[in-house]
């Protein structure tokens, strides 16, 4: 197998989304050793779709592990990580909404146009879409930040922003879970973006 | 998965690593349970349930001496402990007494 097979760079891209871990490692060789043993039983194709459907059958397994084996000072790098990705983006759209309030005062838009404006009767659509949109940009930082383990990185980022939706709005109703559930799902898509852009090659198979 | 079938996949994975002695690593334990129960389970579930034996002390694990068909890596290895032996064969029993009393209706030739 070259270095740049398809099974050999579904392996890389394993260990880039989850790290290096021995329990990674067992269970790649595992599947590997299953690979050589089905493409002698059933050929390379289908034994190459094989390995990629039981690797997709064993993310559960890889999730858990990852989050298993965090350590205590990984915990709280990860919470430095987050801190650092929140930070950052509150940087950025402090700086994009006064270039925008400035701009929108020069302009002389309605108030309507005003989302940080209290007095506006109504928000506009961009600013209800706005929190999924930060939350998007926040998962691609927090997978910036960590470029050993990015996914395991986002899915507790995920996790970590859909427990801090929900909290404050207790007791609960179905669309405050949706609302928890669409920012989760926007971090986690953030860090895709970031995971996916960052390794390229891998996850197209481009040399 | 439910309860039932973690439990029943559980089982399954002791009788694997009893049958297997000192080969039983996680690719095998799932080759054995296929070829004895016909349900090919992910290599994942597998982990996952030797994962929540061995915090449960019924399996241990030890690394083996560098296997040339994995690339001179080695493999993880599991055997039953103590408790875990006392609890396949309490499994065991458990099966047993739920035939108590059947012999007639299950000999051939009746009903």
């Amino acid at each position: 197998m070259t270095s740049s097979s398809p099974v050999h760079r579904a392996a890389r891209l394993v260990h880039a989304a989850f790290g290096a871990s021995p329990a990674v490692n067992e269970l790649l060789d595992d599947l590997h050793e299953q690979f050589v043993h089905r493409s002698e039983d059933v050929g390379v194709v289908a034994a190459r779709w094989s390995y990629r459907w039981e690797l997709l059958r064993a993310t559960p397994y890889l999730l858990r592990t990852t989050i298993r084996e965090l350590s205590w000072s990984d915990a709280s790098l990860l919470l430095v990580r987050l801190s650092a990705a929140f930070a950052l983006l509150l940087t950025i759209e402090s700086i994009i909404l006064l270039n925008v309030a400035h701009s929108a005062e020069v302009l002389g838009l309605p108030r309507a146009w005003q989302p940080w404006n209290s007095t506006s009767p109504a928000l506009p659509w961009w600013a209800v879409a706005a929190p999924s949109l930060s939350m998007l940009v926040f998962g691609y930082l927090a997978a910036w930040l960590d470029p050993d383990r990015p996914l395991r990185t986002v899915i507790l980022a995920s996790v970590v922003v859909a427990i801090c939706t929900l909290l404050p709005l207790w007791p609960f109703v179905p669309s405050h879970v949706m609302r928890a559930l669409l920012h989760a799902a926007a971090v986690f898509a953030g860090g895709l973006v970031r995971f996916t852009s960052g390794h390229r090659a891998l996850v197209t198979g481009d040399r | 998965m439910t309860s039932e079938a973690r439990g029943d996949l559980a089982l399954n994975v002791l009788l694997a690593i009893a049958r297997l002695g000192d080969d039983a690593y996680g690719l095998g334990i799932q080759r054995d349970i296929a070829s004895s129960t016909a349900r090919e389970y992910a290599v994942g579930a597998i982990y996952t349930t030797l994962s929540r034996l061995e915090a449960k002390g019924l399996v241990a694990s030890s690394w083996s001496p560098p296997v040339p068909a994995r690339g001179g890596r080695s493999r993880r290895l599991f055997h039953l402990t103590a408790p875990g032996t006392t609890a396949l064969q309490m499994a065991h029993e458990r099966e047993r007494l739920r035939w108590v009393g059947l012999d007639g209706l299950l000999t051939p030739g009746i009903g």
